[in-house]
């Protein structure tokens, strides 16, 4: 395991070297031109400006040129300037990426707290009226345009019933706690700030929820898949010979066994995250990695873009290297080999 | 007939179906047993008898989809059928243990080997807390497992074969029952494991004073082990009685092709002597190497799979190898195949060295060099029908014109005794035999010179074995055919080979014709495999 | 005895305890097969995708209004003229709807089709050659599925501009390493097996018992696997039109007439049409695909 660990620790340079050089190359073999947003669609006609920024920005070199760059820069931590916000695209990632985390960690626990009780609960009462409500609704939830769904609970709990706070991370007017964690739920508790946790949090509920239902879906599916299977193990026969009842087998054995592998979905489940944000926080004016984005793609802004793929694949690989170390630590036979 | 009051156990004409896609289908039909306390039965059958199923039965675990139909099991007075689950689970690992058959899967892999016995005695309340593992760790040693108290915080998967299964036989006697289900217990286990865990079990029962319900598939092994005997077919009790009645006696037909069918090293040879021939295969100090990768950083070390084994095949003999898991023996018939490389060694085919080649000479020591393997289930591509399968060598080697190899396929099919119809079907609408003799019949298409038998009759039911053993001998007759014939069955292997040898870690120990090796083996390994056959006679206690 | 097999009945398969009869399904004859395929999950999923089908055959005549052109006063709410009411620009939205379907299905099957092939032959090539043809077409794999799907699909089609066709490829981008890893996998698996052994024993060429002996046992899972994505690319298709990066306007992509939907947030109708009848082809796609993956018992990748 620790070898297999290593491994991957080893290949992780060359993976982000992949992502670094695909995102480089495709965002540079734009068709159109990335000077508008720099500069502006007015000063176009402006040669002197064009020149200027042309220049400023690197664009006159060579496009091996400009990689080369971009890789020394980027050795020392530097993602280079984002062309729209004029600022450090690390810093702007730095920013956003807190508002992200919130969402994503608290779609995560919902996803994984009840899609495992439904997918336990619907292998317990296999074939009954339970197990197909939750098999149903999994597959539902697993179907469902994210984006989508986001308008229809804006439209019935914001816009009609008024029960649901307005899009954002907090009402208007409310001053954000002060930062430490970058999580307004977090930091609001840690302030001490009550009535600003339950703003932020109450904020925070909707697209959360909604981030998570592709992944609760998948989830409780395979709680249910993996609880039937374990089920009809070999041991799970002799668990009942030894004269343990149907529930002890259940508890004692199968449960540990079955929920095993939702952990390798924890690290697959990043990417699915990440797509969730992106959709989400354009919704929910969610002031995110998401948003930035979308923003940077639509704008053309090359060294944000990458900043933001180099982020993803940073996230997926870290997501993937603690789901192995998390499955090393529950499975003795991936502990030894 | 009524029940019997001494009896431990009594089943009275019990009936089990389950319920599939193809509607109702009973596994067991009217079978009747007892056990009286301190006895062993055993149970023997083949594959579909429904053995396995009746004892399910008794202490109520049969599969989801199973249900008994009529009947009754009356256990110590009280009936189980009527038993609510609450009761069972009170009988079920106090009163009758259970011995499953798989070591590796009836244990939970995520828990420790320890924990799972001591479960045993804390869901009876028997004990709990420290009490419970001192006992597990006792129960361990009695099994015979060393530095037990280390070993109790193990996981399943650190433990070999044979180990689990003592652990297995540990928590089927944890509470002393009064009835131990042992179900092929040893089945999955090599024969010198096999007998060392049997004799355990033996002596663990009788001080214990337990008694057994022992199902098998080997006749000779309940022969051995039991005091009385059932037999099964297609879920009938065809006949049971005192083992020394039963054998010596037999009353039913299928009885007696049953015993006249099981191989043992009593049984006739097949062939005759070796006639003096030129050998078609010669193999000279082969060796074979994997690299393994271990420790944390993932070295290569290089493990010896097969270590300077040489031996000849004489034209229209067959040459045995036989050896427990993990002998290398099957490495050898691949590398004889052609199908492994080699790393060190020479191997020659009609004099000449066929180590390093490739092509068409390759191509062509393909026609002369063909295999058959151990599973009929894998052996045949299952979106082909027979005559595809049979015709496919034709074709690779564009034998004849296609009417030819039409009546080539039939002609073939013929040859292993089945009814060229047969080539129309699919694989999974044959039986295991009927499989294995077209695979048989994929071998010969090119007219080889050698045929490598992996395993090839180790799957098969006993009956069926020694109707393939019988066409295979009468095929090399027919055919002049040299078999390289692998095998960890040595029963099977003296019925079959001319020249035997026997394999243990990649070396061959010892070699010599069938009667040197099995009438007065020399190597202490060799004793050792020999005396770990059942003979078919109860040793005397 | 006799040489004749059959002189003894062998035990009949029948025989052995169901309970322990294999459940895969290549042991299974093609008509016990087909009854299974026959549950309500799979009809029903099958019966709604047909339906889209003859959508997409007949959208031309099913269409009551043009779905380009004004047909009504704007942001109208529907009304038995208008089912989904009409959009910001007046086009009726049921219109709309049943033309977007040949948008959305066509291209999310091509992107499936095109990534499986890719996929697939990356895959069979890696995992029937291994060594370091192997090694380096799973690192390349591994780079791809380490790119967040949606990120890789925004950059290319920031890249390349935006448009289906484009969306189209970033997905094929994405999705073929899936393919890649599934095939090698059942490739390794399946070239171990006794048949194919003795096929190489015959002396069979590699690549003629890759086509004959090894591919086509792995087409069950692929197949079922690509059912499954079917829907989750429908999606990725709206999605990135609903980002502005798909398919542009006035084209009644359904992502896009989303976006014109949240445009004009109170006209509920605007975004419900389209979503409705995208919740309802992905949910029929995923009830055959779940169904299709019970049948044939095929392992849940977990992804």
């Amino acid at each position: 395991m620790l070898r297999f660990t290593l491994r991957r620790l080893a290949l992780m340079p060359l993976l982000l070297w992949g992502i670094v050089t695909i995102a480089f190359f495709l965002s540079r073999s734009v068709s159109d031109n990335p000077l508008a947003t720099i500069v502006g669609e007015r000063n176009l006609g402006n040669p002197e400006v064009v020149a200027a920024a042309t220049a400023r920005w690197g664009l006159d070199k060579s496009l091996p040129e400009q990689y080369w760059l971009y890789l020394t820069n980027l050795l020392h931590g530097d993602l280079g300037t984002s062309f729209r916000t004029k600022s450090a695209v690390l810093s702007d990632l730095g920013t956003r990426l807190p508002a992200t985390a919130e969402l994503a960690l608290f779609a995560l626990v919902i996803a994984l707290v009840i899609g495992t009780l439904l997918g336990v609960v619907a292998a317990r009462r296999k074939g009954g009226v339970v197990d197909g409500a939750v098999r149903v609704a999994a597959l539902v939830g697993s179907s469902l345009p994210v984006f989508w769904v986001g308008l229809v609970f804006l439209f019935v709990f914001y816009a009609t019933l008024g029960i649901a706070p307005s899009p954002g991370r907090l009402s208007a007017r409310v001053i954000p706690p002060p930062d430490v964690t970058g999580l307004y739920t977090v930091d609001a508790l840690l302030a001490g700030d009550w009535p600003l946790f339950v703003d932020a949090f109450e904020h925070l509920l909707m697209p959360a929820f909604i981030m998570s239902l592709a992944l609760l879906g998948t989830v409780a599916r395979l709680v249910r898949s993996q609880m039937l299977e374990e089920q009809g193990a070999d041991y799970v026969r002799t668990a009942r010979a030894k004269g343990m009842s149907r529930g002890q087998v259940l508890d004692r054995h199968v449960l540990k066994n079955a929920i095993t592998p939702v952990v390798t979905l924890v690290g697959v489940s990043v990417g699915l995250l990440i797509m969730g944000a992106v959709l989400i926080e354009t919704i929910f004016s969610w002031n995110g990695i998401g948003t930035y984005a979308v923003e940077s793609s639509r704008a053309l802004d090359f060294p944000a873009i990458t900043g933001v793929c180099l982020v993803g694949g940073v996230l997926f690989l870290v997501g993937n290297l603690l789901t192995d170390v998390a499955y090393a630590t529950i499975d003795p036979r991936v502990r030894l080999s | 007939m009524t029940a019997d009051t001494g009896a431990l156990l009594d089943v009275r004409d019990l009936s089990v179906a389950f319920r599939t896609d193809r509607g109702d289908v009973e596994a067991v039909s009217g079978a009747s047993l007892t056990v009286h306390p301190g006895q062993t039965v055993a149970v023997v059958g083949e594959s579909g008898s429904g053995k396995s199923t009746l004892t399910a039965a008794v202490n109520r675990l049969l599969a989801p989809n199973g249900r008994v139909t009529s009947g009754t099991v009356t256990f110590a007075g009280q009936d189980l059928l009527a038993r609510s689950e609450r009761q069972m689970n009170a009988v079920r690992g106090k009163q009758i243990g259970l011995v499953p058959q798989d070591p590796m899967s009836n244990l939970n892999p995520l828990r420790s080997v320890g924990s799972q016995i001591a479960e045993v005695l804390t869901v009876h309340k028997e004990a709990r807390g420290r009490e419970a593992k001192r006992r597990a760790v006792e129960l361990l040693e009695r099994v015979g497992i060393t530095d037990a108290a280390r070993r109790y915080g193990q996981y399943p998967h650190e433990f070999s074969g044979g180990m689990r299964q003592r652990v297995l036989i540990a928590m089927g006697l944890a509470l002393r029952p009064q009835l131990l289900i042992a179900d092929e217990p040893t089945s999955a286990l090599d024969v010198t494991v096999q007998k060392r865990v049997l004799d355990q079990l033996d002596e663990l029962t009788a001080t214990m004073g337990t008694a057994v319900l022992l199902v098998t598939h080997d006749l000779a092994l309940a022969a051995e082990r039991a005091d009385h005997v059932v037999v099964m077919r297609r879920g009938r009790v065809v006949e049971q009685g005192s083992v020394h009645d039963v054998l010596t006696a037999p009353t039913a037909d299928y009885t007696r092709l049953l015993i006249a069918a099981a191989p043992s090293l009593a049984t006739e040879s097949l062939v005759g002597p070796a006639a003096e021939a030129d050998p078609v295969v010669e193999v000279r100090g082969l060796r074979k190497e994997y690299a393994v990768r271990s420790g944390a950083l993932g070295r290569r070390t290089p493990f010896t799979a097969v270590d300077d084994v040489s031996f000849t095949i004489p034209r229209g003999t067959t040459v045995g190898i036989v050896g427990e898991s993990g002998s290398g023996k099957s490495t050898v018939a691949k590398m004889v195949l052609k199908l492994e490389d080699t790393t060190a060694g020479e191997l020659l085919f009609g004099g000449k060295p066929v180590t390093g080649i490739s092509g068409a000479e390759l191509f062509a020591f393909r026609r002369r060099v063909q295999p058959v393997f151990q599973n009929p289930y894998a052996a045949l591509d299952s979106r082909y029908t027979v005559g595809d399968t049979v015709r496919e060598p034709l074709d690779v080697h564009d034998v004849g014109t296609p009417a030819e190899r039409r009546a080539r396929v039939a002609e073939l099919l013929s040859q292993v005794a089945l009814d060229p119809e047969i080539a129309r079907r699919y694989p999974h609408e044959l039986s295991g035999g009927q499989r294995q003799r077209v695979a048989i019949a994929r071998a010969l298409a090119l007219e080889p010179d050698v045929v490598v038998l992996d395993e090839a009759v180790s799957a098969l039911d006993v009956l069926v074995q020694a109707q393939i053993l019988e066409l295979l001998v009468s095929l090399q007759q027919r055919l002049g055919l040299s078999y390289l014939f692998i095998s960890h069955d040595l029963a099977v292997v003296r019925m079959l080979c001319h020249v035997v040898h026997v394999m243990k870690a990649g070396a061959v120990l010892e070699s010599g014709s069938p009667a040197q090796l099995f009438d007065q083996p020399q190597h202490p390994y060799t004793q050792a495999l020999l005396a770990a056959i059942p003979v078919g006679e109860a040793t005397p206690a | 005895m006799t040489l004749i097999a059959g002189a003894l009945p062998e035990a009949s398969p029948l025989g052995t305890a169901p309970s322990q009869v294999p459940l895969d399904d290549e042991r299974l004859p093609l008509r016990a097969r087909l009854r299974r395929l026959a549950r309500p999950q799979i009809v029903l999923g099958a019966s709604v995708v047909l339906v889209w089908l003859l959508v997409i055959a007949f959208a031309g005549l099913l269409a009551p209004h043009d779905p380009f052109a004004a047909s009504g006063g704007r942001l109208l709410p529907p009304s038995a003229d208008h089912l989904f009411g009409t959009d910001s620009l007046g086009r009726d939205v049921f219109s709309r709807v049943l033309h977007g379907a040949r948008l959305s299905l066509p291209v999310a099957a091509v992107a499936i089709v095109l990534a499986v092939l890719v996929g697939s032959l990356v895959g069979a090539v890696a995992g029937f050659f291994g060594g370091w043809v192997d090694a380096v077409l799973m690192r390349l794999a591994d780079i791809t599925m380490a790119f967040p799907s949606i990120l890789l699909a925004m950059a290319v089609a920031a890249a390349l501009g935006p448009g289906l066709t484009n969306a189209f490829l970033a997905i094929t981008a994405v999705w073929w390493p899936i393919y890649a890893r599934l095939v090698r996998g059942q490739i390794l698996s399946i070239k171990e097996r006794e048949h194919v052994l003795a096929a190489r024993a015959i002396g069979m060429r590699r690549t003629a018992i890759l086509r004959k002996h090894v591919l086509p046992h792995a087409l069950t899972p692929v197949s079922v696997n690509a059912t499954m994505d079917l829907g989750q690319i429908v999606i990725l298709v709206a999605s990135l039109s609903f980002l502005g990066l798909g398919a542009l306007p006035p084209s009644p992509e359904w992502g896009a007439m989303i976006t014109d939907g949240a445009a004009n947030f109170y006209q509920w109708w605007i975004a419900a049409g389209p979503g409705i009848a995208m919740v309802s082809v992905v949910l029929a796609v995923n009830f055959l695909g779940d169904g299709l993956r019970d049948v044939f018992d095929v392992k849940n990748r977990g992804r």
